[in-house]
């Protein structure tokens, strides 16, 4: 969390990740040259600069769209989620050096321009099998391209968190053409078992993370509470953990519940830098920290802490018999309400 | 996340784990066993020096043997496939088999055994093709028994 922009938002923790990120893509880099020099004596350094960065890529991207899904199934896997964005352009970097190089390698030594050959070489476009794979992979590299280039807290203020994450969620489609370039592609003309199985491994356990997330967060979502004079039930009070939440869904909104300091206090639970799940988070210096991106916020009143602008609605608590119920009706965004003490 | 956007990820999913499957499937069973070729001509051979040793000729006909591609610069493809083809070298479409594939500078060495297909002895052609650009990247080179 800034008053200003900066280039890349670094601190200590995500210094420590990136080092982790580069030296796991060395380590990585060198046994596949190793392993390929070995198996494959004959092999060119194009092709192994080709083969080893897009191998790379494809690991890097399976590992970053694994970590929404793990961390909404177990919360230990959020300090993964806090540190995505550094992953995704990590492995952006390492498409584009995949990418240059082949447009190089298999474009550039004709006689018309190499953009002009990677769409008109192949021109079966009507075909399924022989469908030109290349351009599966640019329009991939292209959708990777506008994520890595507004992958920044400017472009997210600019563009608004709707746009900006509509944006980002066309990784999705960008995976599903990733794909099938490898399928239409290299396995057409290598049938690699080891490969083929790896791909099929990494899809389906992608496929099934997001379903059986999908389906955890949708029965929470839907799940009926009991209702006592216009307040909703929360949870038993036992059951939140000191200075962590509980998320109450009614309707299509989604209210966090904090305990903290023998008191609790309610929030609408999106987080206005980019709607993260602020429930998730935890108090960190008597603010509500989101899980994301660090952003803050008071529990007491849902405003971010000066010189930050940021506003959340906030919600009426009442406690009966150890159970915690909340007004769902929202009060005006940075409205204090007292919190609600219970010791 | 918001419900809505919890709900546009559920649906994005659903559609997902659908769609890809069936694609990789129908990718995975479109494999070839082997490619019968179809192309065009162009360009001429100076990169690469391709010999037939042990070659079996039964009458007019080539039944296979061991083909060696000398491949002695390595500049116009990073990958490319070996064929076999017949008749003539102005007239072969669909009846070329696949042979292998050459990646580098070396020697590479193809055992070549015809059993579904009769090779002339005195009209056998290697095509050297380029599966990315599908085109030839050298005219095709007349084997002479």
């Amino acid at each position: 969390m800034s008053v200003k922009y900066a280039g890349v938002l670094w601190n200590k923790q995500k210094k420590r990740y990136d080092r982790i990120i580069a030296l796991l893509a060395i380590l990585y880099l060198m046994l596949f040259v190793g392993f390929n020099i070995l198996l494959h004596p004959t092999i060119s350094p194009e092709a192994l600069l080709v083969r080893s960065t897009a191998t790379l890529a494809l690991l890097m991207l399976h590992v970053i769209l694994a970590i929404g899904p793990m961390a909404r199934i177990n919360t230990k896997f959020l300090p993964l989620l806090y540190n995505r964005r550094h992953l995704g352009v990590s492995m952006f970097l390492v498409t584009t050096v995949h990418v240059v190089f082949s447009i190089i390698q298999f474009h550039s030594l004709g006689n018309v321009n190499a953009f002009v050959s990677l769409f008109a070489s192949n021109t079966h476009y009507d075909s399924f099998v022989n469908f030109p794979f290349q351009v599966l992979g640019f329009y991939a590299f292209i959708i990777f391209l506008l994520m890595a280039a507004t992958s920044h807290d400017f472009w997210l203020k600019n563009l608004s968190p709707r746009v900006w994450k509509s944006l980002h969620m066309l990784v999705y489609i960008a995976y599903a053409l990733i794909i099938m370039h490898v399928m239409l592609g290299v396995i057409q003309l290598e049938k690699s078992p080891l490969l083929i199985g790896m791909l099929a491994v990494g899809m389906v356990t992608i496929i099934t993370l997001h379903l059986v997330a999908a389906y955890k967060t949708h029965k929470a979502d839907t799940k009926e509470n009991e209702v006592e004079e216009g307040f909703v039930l929360v949870s038993n009070i036992n059951n939140i953990k000191p200075n962590r939440a509980k998320v109450v869904t009614i309707g299509n909104e989604s209210i966090a519940v904090f305990k903290y300091d023998g008191k609790l206090s309610a929030v609408h639970n999106a987080c206005k830098h980019q709607n993260g799940p602020l429930g998730e988070g935890k108090i960190i210096d008597g603010c509500i920290t989101c899980p994301w991106h660090g952003y803050q916020y008071k529990p007491q009143d849902g405003c971010a802490p000066e010189p930050f602008t940021e506003k959340l609605h906030t919600y009426e608590l009442k406690l009966k018999d150890g159970k915690v119920y909340v007004n769902p009706m929202p009060k005006p965004e940075g409205t204090y309400i007292e919190p609600l003490s219970y010791e | 996340m918001i419900t809505k956007l919890r709900k546009r990820h559920r649906i994005i999913w659903l559609v997902m784990a659908v769609v890809l499957p069936l694609l990789f499937m129908a990718a995975y069973m479109s494999i070839p066993k082997y490619q019968l070729f179809e192309g065009k001509l162009s360009n001429t051979v100076d990169d690469y020096l391709i010999t037939m040793d042990r070659p079996v000729i039964v009458g007019d006909n080539w039944l296979g043997g061991e083909l060696e591609i000398d491949v002695l610069r390595y500049e116009r493809s990073s990958s490319a496939l070996v064929y076999l083809a017949h008749i003539d070298k102005d007239n072969y479409m669909g009846t070329a088999i696949l042979v292998g594939k050459i990646n580098n500078r070396g020697k590479y060495k193809f055992q070549i055994k015809i059993s579904d297909f009769i090779f002339s002895a005195y009209k056998t052609y290697v095509v050297i093709y380029d599966p990315i650009k599908q085109r030839e990247i050298y005219e095709p080179i007349q084997l002479v028994p």
